[in-house]
């Protein structure tokens, strides 16, 4: 597991943490080891070809290098006024680079999520249920899931889920949740009695209540003596 | 069942007065009422403490919310594949199956291991399947299938307990999900970080739901989980005031069965659990209680004709 941050990231911190906190990935996984990268990641991090999960959270929005004196504005991601178009330029340009050198890395086939607002700037060329292809960049090779342009929750999936891995059928079960269950009774509709039944104890056949257990016990004289 | 055979338990075991269970450690019917009234305020909030807390990776990486709906899913498919046809919760054989099965499963939670799954998020659902195959299920989420073949294969309470015991030890000790888990740890040990697509999350969906029907109904947990379930089952029947031989008792007289399908063929032979169970102690067991939970078996089984 390689952790990527400039060279004046404080990685002691990093690894302190990584040995501490209770939810920590390396408790408990001995044979996984967090290594550091200090670079920007607007730099090769890593050797081509080598990477099998990316992941960028909360980071691809800094800029490579400030353009010019920004006066108007606070947040150079909202501006809108024509002294912050030096930076949309930039935004552009290192994306480009912050795409180009990530798919350079990841091996093919492989993802890297990106948590990052994407602004106002997405163009689709595509749309495939939660995900949009993107006309740039990328040249209609990425896609980013719409939680990154709603701004909810963000991510981006380096690669077309037309032809998504088993490895990614794997990963991708962590997500799952109660509409899964909706879409998988959608698609076995012989199923519905089943369901229905299993419904059925879930409502009417909850365990037996406090209330109720003495008699039970005292019936079948369970429990030991007073 | 009838009365030579309540006869024939009775003589089998090493019976005594009810006062003289004080004295082996068997909590009062007053202390199981208070696990009951204990558990139902932690239900559901210790399954999200145990995600706050980071306890689930000593076991599984699904949440607990997770677990259930995967495992409501793998019941549906349970009871479908034993034929549909599951008694109503009204049903007196599936509010005795309730009785039984919540005793067991609040004191196999005192019984707890650190590495063993939270008390499951909505509780546990015993569920009553018609079908004449001796069958048990333990799956995902807390929910427990018995066919009223294994109902009428018992011979008196104790023994259906010991049965239902078995599979809350499965569920209790993440043997149910594992075999998911693994098909997903195989390739992957860093497999937090991708969402994935839509289409994705449902195909793999489908994909463990079969695979987790499939290991709970027919493949099994395998050699070790089984006797490791059993252990358990026969800790957890001490503990209630159950007979613990009686899961050596329906397992010596059912053996060779496997050829039936069921309970049996997905289990290590019989005779390996009956000889790995051989080392228990003898354990006094009141004889009027024992008299008293035969005959209502008989009553809730005579139901079932």
């Amino acid at each position: 597991m390689f952790h990527v941050d400039q060279p004046e990231n404080d990685f002691s911190t990093l690894f302190s943490t990584l040995r501490s906190e209770p939810q920590s990935y390396s408790l408990g996984a001995p044979f996984v080891f967090g290594c550091a990268v200090g670079r920007s990641f607007y730099e090769p991090v890593l050797p081509a070809g080598t990477v099998s999960v990316g992941w960028s959270s909360a980071a691809a929005h800094w800029l490579s290098r400030t353009p010019a004196a920004l006066t108007e504005h606070l947040w150079a991601p909202t501006a809108r006024s024509p002294g912050a178009a030096p930076f949309a330029e930039q935004a552009r340009r290192d994306w480009h680079s912050f795409v180009r050198l990530r798919a350079d890395e990841l091996r093919p086939g492989e993802a890297c999520p990106v948590e990052v607002s994407a602004g106002e700037q997405v163009r689709l060329v595509e749309r495939r249920g939660s995900w949009g292809r993107l006309a740039e960049p990328g040249g209609g090779r990425c896609w980013l899931h719409e939680t990154a342009w709603s701004d909810r929750e963000a991510g981006e999936l380096v690669g077309d889920p037309a032809t998504a891995s088993q490895r990614d059928l794997e990963l991708a079960g962590r997500g799952f949740s109660e509409g899964e269950e909706r879409r998988y009774r959608a698609d076995h509709p012989d199923l519905a009695p089943d369901f229905a039944l299993v419904e059925a104890y879930l409502a009417r056949a909850p365990e037996t209540s406090p209330a109720e257990l003495p008699r039970f016990l005292a019936g079948g004289k369970l429990g030991g003596a007073r | 069942m009838n009365r030579e055979c309540a006869g024939a338990i009775l003589a089998a075991l090493a019976v005594v007065g009810c006062a003289e269970l004080q004295n082996l450690g068997v909590p009062t019917a007053e202390q199981i009422t208070q696990r009951s009234l204990e558990n139902l305020e932690k239900v559901g909030s210790n399954a999200v403490s145990a995600v706050d807390e980071g306890e689930l990776t000593k076991s599984a990486t699904f949440s607990m919310e997770q677990e259930f709906f995967l495992g409501k899913t793998i019941a549906a498919n349970v009871v479908s594949r034993l034929g549909g046809a599951a008694l109503q919760p009204e049903h007196p054989a599936a509010r005795y199956l309730r009785d039984v099965g919540t005793v067991l499963a609040l004191a196999a939670a005192e019984l707890r291991e650190p590495e063993d799954r939270p008390y499951p998020l909505k509780g546990y659902r015993f569920i009553v399947v018609d079908s004449p195959q001796v069958n048990a299920v333990g799956m995902p989420g807390g929910f427990v299938v018995v066919t009223t073949g294994a109902m009428r294969a018992s011979q008196g309470e104790d023994e259906l307990a010991a049965i239902v015991a078995h599979e809350i030890a499965h569920a209790q000790r993440g043997h149910a999900v594992s075999p998911v888990e693994r098909a997903r740890e195989q390739e992957h040990v860093t497999s937090t970080l991708l969402a994935g697509t839509d289409d994705v999350v449902h195909a793999f969906f489908g994909r463990i739901v079969t695979l987790g029907a499939d290991f709970a109904l027919d493949k099994g947990f395998g050699k070790a989980h089984e006797l490791e379930a059993d252990a358990l089952a026969v800790r957890v029947l001490k503990d209630v005031g159950y007979d613990p031989h009686a899961l050596r008792r329906f397992l010596s007289r059912l053996e060779g069965k496997a050829a039936q399908g069921g309970f049996f063929s997905r289990h290590p032979p019989a005779r390996e659990r009956v000889a790995a169970l051989a080392g228990l102690d003898e354990v006094p067991v009141a004889a009027d209680g024992v008299r008293l939970r035969v005959a209502r078996f008989e009553a809730v089984t005579h139901a079932l004709e």
